[in-house]
């Protein structure tokens, strides 16, 4: 791990515990499957999900199962590619692995972005929350952004059936827009057909 | 009447008695006085103006007195010496004696303020003439408007009100005429003028001086067959937005500084305040006052193409382009959210066409793709997801921000539905209509587009964005596509006042 990621996760370690706050606020109550919920303001809780990743990981290091990620195409076009991850028992862990994935292989987030942390509500609410090299170093553009938001949000709704919705976060707050187009407030699901190639947006 | 005339008169007619010619102070004011009229004097009978020039014989303005008989239909003769002449319209005879300052109307002598003057063979009378005797000698409804120096003869003259009313962020004129005649509107150095084009106006109204800095003086001066009323602008003074009614036309002369979108007077509103609305849910039946917000400014340069092309900079030519088509050719009144390169919170962005009580909200923008591919135009309106739950009822008096945009949004898809169709024409593929959940559009209160004119990561597209004429092109299309707009809310059944 680099210097400059290290001191990152050193002064973001709260910003969790800030999300959970600000989720809360919108009735959003994110909670583990497991039954744990995380209250804002405590650090213990956030290891204590730190330490349930890690956990989950560990217990089915070798198993994989599949997901399909939606990546831009040359075209402008969301298209639909199978992929395998980790097997998770939770789907914290798939989301975050899925996440990881979309971050790195979808061709619509900036190279320098990271994800934080990812949550997962018991209303089926996936919460995600990215560094703000999001909007920082986002190209910008209407369809740009839905490319980046919808990526992410059509892939988690269509791969994991216990989300019905996803919402992000950067540092930890809610923002207006990732380049001045698209609001971020709501929550986003499945992709408009117009920004998917394959016309029934991937379902088989 | 200007107040130095007045003051002036009981010391011009002391000296009018006495036959001199010498008038030192009244003169003086006379000079400042015709300095700012028209030099001629015009004679309106049954909307037929016939000038008369205005010539100054000895320090005094005079008009000839054989083309005051001409325009009126007298006869001029002469008397009974060459320093005499006789006046006949249909009744009794005028006469006129060359250095003195009456003139005999039958038995009866009337007092001039200056004698009439022989030169050159030609009578000369003074202007007091036409405006203290002509009205008595002359059939019918006849008066003399000193401040246009106009004598109009007849009934049925369009009747001219103005209203001037300074207030902390601007300065509104209203110009009323009953019956509604053509107003036009110029603008020049430090005045903007209101053309009136009728030859005779009864009205009260000669002149004003707000000096409050945006406005410093109004004027009604006649300028040929017509007025105009000439408002000279203070070193405060911005610019103006217009509004017009059937025989009414509002002039808003902002005070520099103050954003174009706040010419209503009203500060907008927070995004934690609630927007006080009392609009039916259909939307207005007709349009009168277009916002138009160029996206992104200043620092927040928005999308950028090869060779440096920036969203914010062609977003802004465009709808400066198609708010001067709107104004200056459709009569409309268009409030833009900005009008140089600054950026605007996006909420205040939607409280400035809030407060302006806009008809019609269009967002100007360029887009992009990290897919070189992705190419074409397309107009947004809000997702009905996002717009939120429309408040029951038609009276609506108060809705939250976050859920104004929701009884408009299809009002909003037919007005995207318009423009798009005229986007077509442009050379960049029409992609049509979507919906998203765009946050410009969100809390307004009115049938609301966010327009995307072509993608600055498409070469092709580029091209078209960065030809200097395009900006003209595309407002035209835009403004083609209100009118399309415009027209089909004459197809709906209006549920509900709007205002």
């Amino acid at each position: 791990m680099t210097s400059a990621r290290r001191r990152r996760t050193s002064g973001t370690a709260f910003l969790p515990a800030v999300a959970v706050g600000v989720l809360a606020a919108c009735g959003v109550f994110p909670a583990d499957e497991s039954g744990s919920a995380p209250a804002p303001g405590d650090a213990a809780t956030v290891a204590r999900a730190g330490a349930e990743t890690a956990a989950s990981a560990i217990q089915d290091p070798e198993a994989l199962e599949g997901a399909r990620l939606f990546a831009a195409g040359p075209d402008g076009l969301l298209h639909a590619r199978d992929v395998e991850l980790p097997r998770f028992p939770t789907t914290r862990g798939r989301a975050e692995a899925l996440v990881q994935r979309i971050v790195d292989e979808s061709g619509t987030f900036p190279e320098e972005v990271q994800v934080l942390d990812v949550f997962v509500s018991g209303r089926g609410v996936a919460v995600i929350n990215f560094t703000l090299d999001l909007l920082e170093g986002h190209s910008g553009g209407l369809h740009a952004e839905e490319l980046t938001v919808y990526s992410l949000s059509h892939t988690l709704v269509e791969s994991l059936p216990a989300i019905a919705e996803v919402r992000l976060l950067v540092e930890g707050r809610e923002t207006e827009t990732l380049a001045g187009h698209l609001d971020l407030r709501s929550g986003f699901g499945r992709a408009p057909e117009r920004l998917l190639a394959d016309a029934d947006g991937g379902r088989g | 009447m200007r107040r130095g005339a007045l003051r002036f008169r009981p010391f011009l007619l002391a000296l009018g008695f006495a036959g001199s010619a010498w008038v030192p102070a009244p003169e003086a004011a006379g000079a400042v006085l015709a300095a700012q009229r028209s030099p001629e004097l015009w004679i309106v009978d049954q909307g037929d103006a016939t000038a008369l020039a205005v010539r100054r014989l000895g320090g005094v303005e005079m008009v000839r007195l054989a083309e005051v008989a001409g325009a009126l239909g007298g006869t001029l003769r002469p008397g009974d010496s060459e320093r005499q002449a006789v006046l006949w319209f249909s009744g009794e005879p005028v006469r006129f004696d060359a250095g003195r300052s009456f003139v005999r109307v039958g038995d009866t002598t009337r007092v001039l303020r200056n004698p009439s003057v022989r030169r050159g063979g030609e009578w000369f009378v003074p202007l007091d003439f036409v405006a203290l005797v002509l009205p008595d000698l002359l059939p019918g409804r006849v008066r003399y408007d000193d401040n246009a120096r106009t004598l109009a003869v007849g009934e049925g003259y369009p009747r001219l009100d103005v209203e001037i009313a300074s207030r902390p962020g601007s300065t509104r004129v209203i110009v009323r005429t009953d019956p509604p005649v053509p107003l036009e509107i110029e603008e020049g150095r430090r005045r903007v003028s209101i053309l009136v084009r009728t030859a005779f106006v009864e009205t009260a109204f000669a002149e004003e001086t707000p000096r409050d800095g945006v406005v410093e003086h109004v004027d009604l001066i006649r300028r040929g067959t017509g007025y105009i009323l000439e408002i000279n602008t203070g070193r405060n003074y911005g610019r103006f937005l217009q509004e017009r009614t059937p025989g009414a036309l509002t002039l808003n002369l902002l005070r520099g500084g103050v954003r174009a979108a706040s010419g209503a007077d009203v500060l907008g509103e927070s995004p934690a305040a609630e927007a006080r609305r009392g609009r039916d849910p259909v939307g207005p039946t007709e349009v009168r006052t277009i916002a138009i917000d160029p996206g992104h400014g200043g620092p927040n340069r928005g999308a950028e193409g090869q060779g440096g092309v920036a969203e914010k900079d062609v977003a802004l030519l465009v709808a400066l382009a198609l708010g001067a088509v709107l104004e200056r050719e459709h009569g409309f009144r268009v409030v833009l959210t900005r009008d140089s390169d600054r950026d605007v919170a996006l909420d205040d962005r939607i409280a400035a066409a809030n407060t302006a009580r806009a008809d019609v909200l269009i967002s100007i923008h360029l887009n992009a793709s990290p897919s070189p591919a992705a190419s074409g135009s397309l107009v947004y309106h809000l997702t009905p997801q996002a717009a939120g739950r429309a408040p029951a009822g038609s009276a609506v008096q108060f809705v939250p921000w976050s859920s104004a945009q929701a009884p408009f949004v299809p009002a909003s898809r037919r007005l995207a539905e318009a423009l798009a169709s005229e986007l077509q024409g442009l050379d960049i593929a029409a992609g049509g209509v979507a919906d998203a959940p765009v946050r410009v559009l969100r809390g307004a209160a009115m049938p609301a587009v966010q327009v995307e004119l072509g993608f600055v990561t498409s070469r092709r597209d580029l091209s078209r964005l960065s030809d200097p004429a395009f900006p003209g092109r595309a407002a035209r299309a835009l403004a083609t596509g209100i009118l399309r707009y415009q027209r089909s809310l004459g197809a709906l059944r209006p549920t509900g006042d709007f205002r």
